[in-house]
């Protein structure tokens, strides 16, 4: 029997079906498919003639070859954008069904898919790839572990993968370093942080999912604590050392922290957990790592946050620009309290203060509390984790970024999931609510040929190509400065603006969008713009946003096409500034040092190899702008197998 | 006499709305399947298993998500099949081989253990079911009633594991 209902398209909660008449219309899908293509282009000529002065060459002519420095070129008017019929979100979580007549996804062919993969972002050969674990330091080599999938380019079979550095940039594959072969952890080799003693030995504290898929936590440690590439592991013959205590869920119970010393001399961790909607750190104290004692109370918990997974704990200075050892307590001290929340896959922070007598932390300011305050990054970016660098006295972030791409074109390419760059952490003694993320200095080493463009007045709606070669593998900095008198002559506007619903950097304001546009073909058909967007509020304040816009950033319609962002705290006589990793299918962008992050996946089916372009512009309606930039080209990090004859 | 017959009539209407239902009353399978965009494909699915009556939410998921696993795997074989002489399958071959190989391996490890990777991986059926159901709308095809179940029961299943989150 032939079903008479095509497939109703649904989103995911809430349900909503399509009303009757968009059925009637799937009968006859061509008709109503030339109906809409005609009537985009109606309205695409309509803005064409009245919008922005019918005969101007609406290509950006961009540079052909000199650089930007001299003034005197002509910015480009801005070309209409259209944005097409909407691509809907994320193809993972919810399914627009807006495009009539497609048959697949996207045809992507091998030389857009290979050219996804980074050049000097931390991944594995193949495969899949999740949580960063047990990041460390020992006798000059930088670990890595990370949850791993040895058998396809999607989460299943979790071990753990091994890497080593020298300088958290140039990576080489080591042997699996633990796999599911005990009964505590059959289900699973899930995260876990590593504690380095006093005395140099090496503790790892892992959640196992047992063979009844229970999940408990199980130390480990090194087989030869000489070996400086820790390649072999031994898990302790009395795991599982924790287990779900009475009143939590033997499935809310997962990714114990790097410990710290107490006055006492004991050694303490938390591990997230929910009571039911309240997400919660559980505390436990320990002499020996094999032994536990539950701390009555909890270090602290959040209403309606849910699940708190990889919850991470660690002390910043307010006075110093270093990182400092889990251990380091006192006045001159905050501590800050991380939770990636598994309701909506984002990693949330909050500083407060460290009560050390009874274990509980209270933050500064609870409006602004773990999981309703402030993301470490706005885009893709989930179970981060620090560790303590004692090489040189740095506190450093690891990200998991995961894909925004179908699961289809992740088993064709083969891979799924990239580490972002490290970056180092450090309280933001201006603001002293957020944490300053920075790409470790390292990356620098990667740096090439630069172009530099010093004090380029980009006019109100007007494009330019910036001329820096080869456009997939960049570090960018710039400066944007605005023309002060035109802010001050500009309205006041009392809507409210976030990124994620706003039209992107097509939607122009009177003070924004600004910026720059990466991964961006001759004639932006498709392009990233990373941008900022000022709305003045009432008695003249500047809200100060910082978007990343995948809107346009590819024609494919099976990719994520989300706006990412947030409001950026911008203090008096600071310019707005950015920073930008360009690396194939990641985009890592950062505003004012850092304060606010994105982290973006794109999979552009053009701007890709040659093709690639970097573009500055300026989308705004009442002011011009000065940007300063530098721009380096970025070699590639050879991310290997460590060589087999030096093992 | 009419009288006695309509209070016996209302007396019987009455009784059979607190008459327990065939399968005992399970308060866990109304509620959760409440949650999820198809109720009742998702009551009568889990009803039919024999661990509903007594599973946590953490229990129906699985149950579900076994059905759909089961469900998937019939349907890819009875489309293989069919592709071998008929050209126009080719579209669901390739989506119900990502389904079956990737997406339920995916969903059945992580519905007992990390439950966000099931909601991606059933997310991603329901991609692939409807890309089948587009490219099969044309003609009467005899497994379109299984990949709309796929498709339908897929949903549940998130809706399921999203309660767990």
């Amino acid at each position: 029997m032939v079903d008479p209902n095509p497939l109703l398209p649904v989103s995911i909660p809430p349900y909503i079906p399509l009303p009757d008449d968009t059925l009637v219309a799937r009968r006859r899908p061509i008709k109503v498919y030339l109906l809409i293509v005609s009537g985009l282009l109606a309205i695409a000529l309509f803005v064409a003639l009245i919008g922005y002065g019918g005969s101007d060459n609406v290509q950006p002519r961009g540079n052909e070859g000199g650089s930007l420095a001299s003034s005197s070129k002509q910015p480009d008017r801005l070309r209409p954008l259209s944005r097409g019929p909407a691509a809907g979100v994320s193809e993972k979580a919810n399914q627009q069904f807006a495009d009539i007549g497609r048959l697949r996804s996207f045809p992507w062919n091998n030389s857009m898919l290979s050219w996804q993969r980074p050049a000097f972002h931390f991944q594995p050969e193949k495969n899949w790839m999740n949580d960063p674990n047990g990041p460390l330091f020992y006798k000059g080599w930088y670990h890595f572990f990370y949850q791993y999938n040895p058998n396809g380019a999607i989460w299943g079979d979790i071990v753990w993968g091994h890497a080593v550095s020298r300088d958290l940039i140039h990576w080489l594959h080591l042997p699996l370093a633990m796999v599911p072969d005990q009964w505590y952890d059959l289900n699973g080799v899930w995260t876990g942080s590593a504690t380095i003693l006093p005395d140099g030995q090496i503790v790892m504290l892992y959640t196992g999912s047992t063979n009844e898929s229970v999940q408990v936590q199980n130390l480990a440690y090194p087989a030869d604590p000489s070996d400086p590439l820790l390649i072999n592991w031994v898990k302790y013959s009395g795991n599982p050392v924790l287990v779900p205590p009475p009143g939590i869920h033997p499935k809310d119970f997962r990714d114990p922290t790097t410990a710290w010393l107490t006055s006492e001399g004991k050694w303490r961790i938390v591990i997230g957990s929910k009571i039911n909607k309240t997400g919660i750190a559980l505390v436990y104290d320990t002499r020996d790592f094999k032994n536990y004692e539950r701390l009555d109370g909890l270090l602290h918990g959040v209403p309606g946050t849910g699940m708190w997974e990889c919850v991470d704990f660690y002390p910043v200075s307010r006075t110093e620009e270093n990182g400092l050892d889990t251990s380091i307590n006192g006045l001159e001290v905050k501590h800050v309290v991380k939770a990636s929340l598994d309701q909506d896959k984002h990693d949330y922070y909050a500083i407060g203060t460290y009560h050390e007598k009874n274990s509980t932390w209270i933050p500064d300011n609870p409006k602004i509390d773990v999981g309703i305050g402030v993301r470490y990054d706005y885009g893709m970016f989930y179970a981060s984790k620090t560790f303590y660098d004692p090489d040189k006295g740095r506190r450093i972030l690891w990200g998991w970024i995961g894909e925004s791409d179908s699961e289809f074109a992740d088993v064709q390419k083969g891979w799924a999931s990239i580490q972002s760059i490290p970056r180092t952490i450090l309280l933001d003694k201006k603001t002293g609510t957020h944490l300053l993320q920075w790409p470790v200095e390292e990356v620098e080493s990667l740096r090439l040929s630069s172009n530099e463009f010093d004090e380029v007045e980009v006019k109100a709606g007007s494009v330019m190509k910036l001329a820096v070669g080869s456009a997939t593998q960049l570090d960018i900095i710039a400066e944007f400065e605005i023309d002060k008198k035109a802010l001050d002559k500009a309205p006041e506007s009392n809507a409210t603006f976030s990124c994620s619903s706003s039209g992107g950097a097509a939607e122009r304001g009177a003070l924004g969008p600004f910026g720059v546009s990466v991964l961006a073909d001759e004639t932006l058909s498709e392009q990233t713009p990373v941008y900022f967007y000022i709305v003045k509020g009432h008695g003249g304040s500047l809200k100060t946003h910082f978007c990343s816009d995948q809107s346009r950033s590819s024609e494919a319609t099976d990719v994520n096409k989300h706006i990412y962002g947030s409001s950026v705290p911008v203090q008096h006589g600071e310019k707005l500034s950015l920073r930008i990793l360009v690396d194939h299918s990641i985009v890592e962008t950062f505003a004012q040092g850092g304060r606010t992050c994105i982290a973006s996946r794109v999979y552009p089916t053009k701007a890709i190899y040659g093709a690639a372009r970097l573009f500055l512009f300026n989308n705004a309606t009442d002011v011009s702008i000065t940007a300063s930039l530098k721009i380096w080209q970025m070699n590639s990090a050879f991310i290997r197998p460590y060589p087999n004859d030096k093992n | 006499m009419r009288n006695i017959i309509s209070l016996l009539l209302l007396q019987a209407a009455f009784s059979s709305i607190f008459l327990p239902s065939a399968h005992g009353a399970n308060t866990i399978i109304q509620p959760t399947c409440k949650k999820t965009p198809f109720y009742d494909l998702c009551v009568s699915v889990l009803q039919t298993d024999s661990r509903s009556a007594t599973a946590d939410v953490q229990g129906l998921a699985v149950v579900a998500a076994d059905k759909l696993a089961g469900k998937s795997t019939a349907t890819l074989k009875q489309i293989t099949s069919l592709a071998k002489k008929d050209p126009r399958y080719k579209a669901c071959l390739e989506s119900y081989n990502i389904v079956v190989k990737y997406d339920m391996q995916e969903i059945l490890q992580a519905v007992s253990g990390d439950p966000k990777f099931a909601e991606q991986g059933a997310s991603d059926v329901a991609t692939e079911a409807d890309t089948c159901g587009k490219s099969i709308q044309s003609f009467k095809s005899v497994v379109a009633d299984s990949n709309k179940f796929v498709h339908d029961f897929s949903l549940v299943v998130v809706a399921i594991v999203r309660l767990l989150l």
